[in-house]
């Protein structure tokens, strides 16, 4: 089921958790919330879930419109950050509370839960430990448990805040790639809240970027990290190397390089460039006339990359480059060489206040 | 339950200390010098003096009439009085862990009141309200109601006094469970009432528990309030506290203390109690 989102707004006080959001979050698909902390996404996940109500502006499910419908009306699985399981049930009856605590009419019968039950512990891949209680249980069998408790009413939708956040680095790793095959059988609508950039290019199929209460870029993975719209998600998404460039002529300077303005009719005298570490490209001779003269300063290496740190010859501002190893062997780069940086994949934002 | 995930609970003391020997012995004695001088010995005595001429008369001064009326009054006011402020005490926990109102926290204070307010001064206030000449008396004497020197009186004052116990002993442990639970019972469809049953009582329940011991321990002992309102009358508005204290003006002190030592017994099953469910509350890491 596909949930737009129109014109969200909240307040805590004086503080803006989200100001007018649109979205909308495609069915059956997998959808990311990414931002710093404070960027509105928790809060728009609870709204989602009917566990916060806006101060003004709209939720639908399909068509209908749910913005005044409880949590319980709303049938979402919520899975919460700290699990939040009930400790004094075993796994089994933590599963079946949804099931349980339904008006006795629709009630499945204690065979149907039991099968129901059974099934979960299967797809979760916690056979067998339907009766240990929650403290008896690693981080990652409590969230599996978090997350077959959520999945047991069939949910319209499932809802994760920060799912792998309390897990250490390998758990996650393999949650991730679990969760992704799990929505692969199950094709449910989910949406998960993270701040793990990582996280969220891997698992998701759409990138929700928020920032200061509002959507900074929404698109696939690759449409984000590739072509970021905006200063914020340019940075937020990975490493960066920052450019300040003048204005002259109708081209841009950033010291002996040249580039083409991207508006011929550039008002503005000063601009700032962005560009990733693997897209700058190094040569020794300047072939084109988009280089700046560099020196190297340190080489690092680790697993399939070699990290140059360099400094620009004229403003001696620091530049991270990362290139593959077996570029690193063609270029044999040495300490303190004298080399060119090829900036033609920059990208350009006018300069007014950064958003950091 | 094994003892998985108590590893960090319990961490052994063992190296921080750097009090010298001394200094930890005088601090230990003084500490068991008081417990003993105030706490031990009184205890001791109150059971000797009860049973200084032998068991027959204490069973007689237990057993006597008076002291039986006093007893059942005294068990009927906390059979009345800790429901009552069991009710209360959740209810009050609950509304100021799980929301936010204005005047919270003139709340809070309010339910600290009968902690900061002398008992006496409490009977009193309750004799201006519903005594002969009190606030009230048009209203009550029409209805033919008697409160003071009367069985309500004595009930209304035990309320006041150990109206916080619950409400105190339960929202620190509600606010350390905050409401991640409850809002996971209602996103799987649970009404607001099974939430309650099924999640919100079962994690407090050794705090609820632990709080219904202090206060019924507290209806039960109560003395100041209950004393200005009961207008102690023998037989029938005496509480066990009262009926001690009567007869050992009296100079019936084998009696006395043979009713005495009820209160006393009382003391140390609660003391036991409260031992256990704390201890069962650490193990099984619940409130």
């Amino acid at each position: 089921m596909d949930i737009n989102v129109k014109q969200i707004s909240k307040n805590y006080g004086s503080f803006q958790a989200l100001k007018e959001v649109n979205l909308t979050i495609p069915s059956g698909k997998i959808t990311a919330l990414l931002g710093p902390s404070g960027s509105g996404k928790t809060t728009l996940l609870r709204m989602i879930a009917g566990l916060e109500m806006p101060d003004s502006g709209s939720i639908y499910f399909g068509d209908h419109d749910y913005t005044t419908k409880t949590v319980r009306e709303r049938n979402v699985g919520f899975v919460f950050q700290h699990y939040a399981l009930f400790h004094h049930m075993n796994v089994f009856e933590n599963i079946a509370f949804g099931l349980k605590v339904r008006p006795r009419k629709d009630r499945p019968s204690k065979q149907d839960v039991q099968r129901k039950v059974n099934e979960l512990l299967h797809l979760v891949q916690l056979n067998g430990l339907d009766r240990r209680y929650p403290a008896q249980l690693s981080g990652g069998q409590r969230q599996r448990v978090a997350l077959a408790r959520a999945l047991a009413v069939e949910p319209n939708v499932l809802l994760l805040d920060e799912p792998f956040g309390a897990l250490d680095a390998k758990v996650r790793q393999e949650l991730r790639r679990w969760l992704r095959q799990l929505h692969e059988q199950l094709h449910v609508t989910t949406v998960f809240v993270t701040h793990d950039q990582e996280e969220a290019l891997e698992v998701a199929d759409q990138v929700v970027i928020l920032n200061n209460g509002q959507i900074e870029q929404v698109g696939t993975p690759d449409e984000v990290y590739q072509h970021p719209k905006t200063k914020f998600v340019y940075q937020f998404l990975g490493r960066v190397n920052v450019f300040h460039a003048e204005v002259n002529d109708g081209r841009l300077h950033i010291g002996e390089a040249l580039f083409a303005a991207p508006d011929e009719n550039i008002q503005t005298k000063k601009m700032i460039g962005y560009i990733r570490p693997h897209e700058v490209r190094i040569t020794r001779h300047n072939d084109n006339q988009k280089s700046i003269q560099v020196k190297v300063r340190r080489i690092q290496s680790y697993g399939p990359i070699v990290r140059l740190e360099l400094e620009r010859l004229k403003t001696n501002d620091l530049i991270e480059v990362d290139l593959s190893v077996e570029q690193a062997n063609q270029l044999n780069v040495k300490n303190d060489e004298i080399l060119y940086a090829d900036l033609e994949k920059i990208k350009f934002f006018s300069d007014s206040p950064s958003v950091e | 339950m094994p003892q998985m995930g108590t590893k960090t609970k319990k961490q052994p003391l063992v190296g921080v200390h750097t009090e010298s020997a001394w200094i930890r012995f005088i601090l230990t004695g003084t500490a068991l010098l008081f417990v003993g001088f105030f706490l031990i010995i009184p205890l001791i005595t109150v059971f000797t003096e009860a049973l200084k001429n032998g068991l027959e008369v204490y069973f007689a001064s237990v057993t006597e009439p008076d002291a039986q009326s006093a007893i059942r009054l005294t068990l009927l006011t906390a059979a009345i009085v800790v429901p009552l402020n069991f009710i209360f005490g959740i209810a009050a926990a609950w509304c100021i862990t799980k929301f936010q109102f204005p005047g919270k926290t003139w709340l809070i204070t309010l339910i600290d009141l009968p902690f900061s307010v002398s008992p006496v001064i409490a009977g009193l206030s309750f004799v201006l309200l519903f005594g002969a000449q009190g606030l009230l008396a048009p209203v009550l004497d029409s209805l033919g109601l008697k409160i003071i020197f009367a069985v309500p009186g004595i009930i209304l004052a035990t309320l006041f006094v150990t109206f916080p116990f619950v409400a105190r002993e339960l929202i620190p442990v509600m606010q350390a469970k905050g409401s991640e639970q409850e809002e996971a019972a209602l996103s799987l469809g649970a009404s607001g009432w099974k939430t309650f049953l099924f999640v919100t009582l079962p994690n407090v329940k050794w705090g609820i528990l632990y709080g219904v011991i202090l206060c019924n321990a507290r209806a039960m002992g109560e003395f100041g309030a209950v004393s200005v309102v009961s207008g102690h009358i023998r037989g029938m508005t005496n509480t066990i506290p009262l009926h001690v204290e009567i007869l050992y003006n009296e100079y019936q002190f084998t009696a006395a203390f043979a009713v005495a030592s009820l209160l006393a017994m009382l003391a140390i099953v609660t003391l036991i109690v409260k031992g256990v469910l704390e201890w069962k509350g650490v193990v099984d890491g619940k409130g």
